[in-house]
């Protein structure tokens, strides 16, 4: 009978209070939640925009560091007149028609190792292509069908790729560079966007 | 007995938000990890090429240096980062470009905190400075008018084999005063006077004048660098002087003198195992009692130069072990002039590391095998 007596429960003014101070308490927890979840996937989305950016600029980076490579560069020293001249001169910037000026960069090298230019297959470039970047295949010029796309247009959105050709003087040293700059946004928020621009020396340039 | 379960729907509430609180750090926790470690070994590559390619430009800095490339293997640290270099040396003989040495430099670079590494290969190409050394001990473009008492020492096998050389020019050789040319033998023996191959007013087979090959660009011939673009070369010297008043301080190498080069007496220049090769420009050159010059002499007007003609003068007992060569018409008066050819020396000049340049080989960087 004690027991019974001491469970009167609560008044509905206490359960009102109780519920409304519940409430509150719900609702920021709640938004702070909802908050670090949006500041989660903002940040995984700004880091994957960040890698993809980084990765196509690195690959097109490396493999432009290459361009005029040829194995048979010992004739070029040794017998320069018997030499073959197919990798000389390879480095071409240009643009397809509907994209801005100095988008597409064609280059070879010898990948093979083989001492001549094996044509398609050691010919190389990137371009921008309808907001995607693209890798030259089999031997197309800027302006042709058929390269391949590196990044994918649904997560990416490559709003500018630019080479720019320099020449540059130190000293009695004369270096031909090339400066690579790359704008990208993310297709699901435009308001996250990274731009990168980085320059090459290309070892392997003619003066 | 009733017991309380009022706090039961709170309880699994609790726990299920805490649930899906702990699946979503997993599964962020993972997904960040992934990406740390792709952007890690991104890292850790780009870290490797830079560590392998400031090793192969540090090598190569240092070939410049050295003025060579022979083979070797070598380790170190660079910003507590390791490397490792390969240089593989081949000499290839008798090239357009002289005797040759062809290196490949192989660099390895390894990441810090991992085994990543990345290799890059370069070639270097160590030239001689001269392509081809004279094989006459006078060479002048334009003729030769002697005066005075000169001495030309033949190289014995200038105009083939047992064939002597001791004068080539596209003009005429004009011997005035009491001059000849000799055989080695006949000068170590001090009889170059009495038994010459040429003297005055007797021309021997010695003595190529006239010759319609005389190369129109000397220092073309010479160095393989045009006339028009001699900076190049000048560029290239272990000295550039704009006298010669201190010429015996200076190392042995390609000596370059803009203006007049007044070589004071007894002043010795160069040995037979480290020669120079003197070229002055645009002025006159005089050598004084007792010089010698162990080397090649060059007296060189540039083209644009407006205010020649240059003398070439040489008093009493002036010697030149080696070759004189002028692209101009040389006056030789005064004094006595011994020119006396010395293969030794002009070896040397093609092949001490003093007289020999490294340059990049274009199209043979690569990091790929």
């Amino acid at each position: 009978m004690q027991l019974i007596h001491n469970q009167r429960g609560i008044s509905l003014l206490e359960m009102l209070i109780t519920l409304a101070l519940g409430l509150v308490l719900l609702a920021a927890l709640t938004s702070v939640f909802t908050n670090t979840l949006g500041v989660n996937s903002r940040s995984l989305q700004a880091s994957q925009l960040q890698e993809e950016t980084l990765a196509t600029l690195g690959l097109i980076v490396d493999d432009l560091r290459r361009s005029g490579y040829t194995a048979d560069f010992v004739t070029q020293v040794v017998d320069p007149t018997n030499a073959n001249q197919d990798f000389r001169n390879s480095l071409v910037v240009g643009e397809h028609p509907d994209e801005v000026v100095n988008s597409c960069i064609l280059f070879a090298y010898d990948a093979d190792q083989n001492g001549v230019n094996s044509g398609s297959t050691e010919a190389f470039g990137y371009r921008l292509r309808n907001q995607q970047v693209q890798r030259r295949q089999g031997g197309a010029v800027c302006s042709e069908n058929g390269w391949q796309g590196l990044t994918s247009a649904d997560v990416i959105v490559v709003d500018a790729l630019q080479f720019t050709v320099t020449e540059v003087v130190t000293g009695t040293i004369t270096e031909q560079q090339v400066q690579v700059r790359l704008q990208a946004h993310l297709q699901q928020d435009p308001t996250l966007s990274r731009e990168l621009t980085q320059h090459v020396v290309l070892r392997n340039a003619d003066f | 007995m009733q017991t309380s379960n009022r706090g039961f729907t709170t309880l699994t509430l609790t726990i299920l938000l805490l649930a899906v609180v702990i699946v979503i750090t997993i599964f962020t926790a993972r997904f960040k990890l992934q990406e740390q470690r792709i952007l890690r070994n991104y890292h850790d590559s780009r870290e490797a090429l830079l560590v392998a390619e400031s090793a192969l430009e540090q090598r190569i800095a240092q070939a410049a240096v050295m003025n060579n490339a022979n083979s070797s293997t070598s380790s170190g640290t660079l910003a507590a980062r390791e490397y490792e270099l390969t240089v593989n040396s081949e000499r290839f003989n008798g090239t357009p470009r002289g005797d040759v040495d062809l290196a490949s430099v192989l660099a390895r670079g390894k990441a810090a905190q991992s085994d990543t590494h990345r290799e890059v290969t370069s070639s270097l190409v160590v030239l001689p400075v001269i392509r081809a050394y004279p094989d006459t001990p006078l060479a002048v473009k334009g003729g030769i008018n002697v005066s005075g008492n000169f001495q030309v020492v033949a190289n014995p096998n200038g105009g083939g084999d047992g064939v002597p050389l001791s004068i080539w020019t596209d003009g005429v050789v004009d011997v005035n005063g009491s001059g000849s040319t000799c055989g080695q033998q006949e000068f170590s023996n001090g009889q170059c006077s009495s038994r010459p191959l040429s003297e005055r007013g007797e021309h021997g087979i010695d003595i190529l004048d006239q010759d319609p090959n005389f190369p129109e660009d000397l220092l073309d011939y010479l160095f393989g660098i045009p006339g028009s673009e001699w900076q190049q070369l000048r560029d290239q010297a272990a000295a550039q002087l704009s006298n010669c008043s201190d010429l015996q301080n200076q190392p042995s190498g390609l000596l370059w003198v803009s203006g007049n080069c007044d070589v004071s007496s007894n002043t010795i220049l160069g040995s037979a195992e480290a020669p120079v090769i003197l070229i002055v420009q645009d002025g006159d050159l005089k050598m004084n009692g007792g010089a010698e010059v162990n080397g090649l002499v060059l007296s060189y007007t540039t083209p644009e130069d407006t205010a020649g003609p240059y003398e070439l003068t040489m008093n009493g007992g002036a010697l030149v072990n080696g070759a004189v060569l002028a692209n101009h018409p040389a006056n030789l008066a005064n004094g006595t002039l011994t020119v006396r050819f010395d293969g030794e020396v002009l070896a040397n000049i093609t092949n001490n590391d003093a007289f020999r340049r490294v340059s990049r080989v274009g199209g043979s960087w690569h990091d790929f095998r």
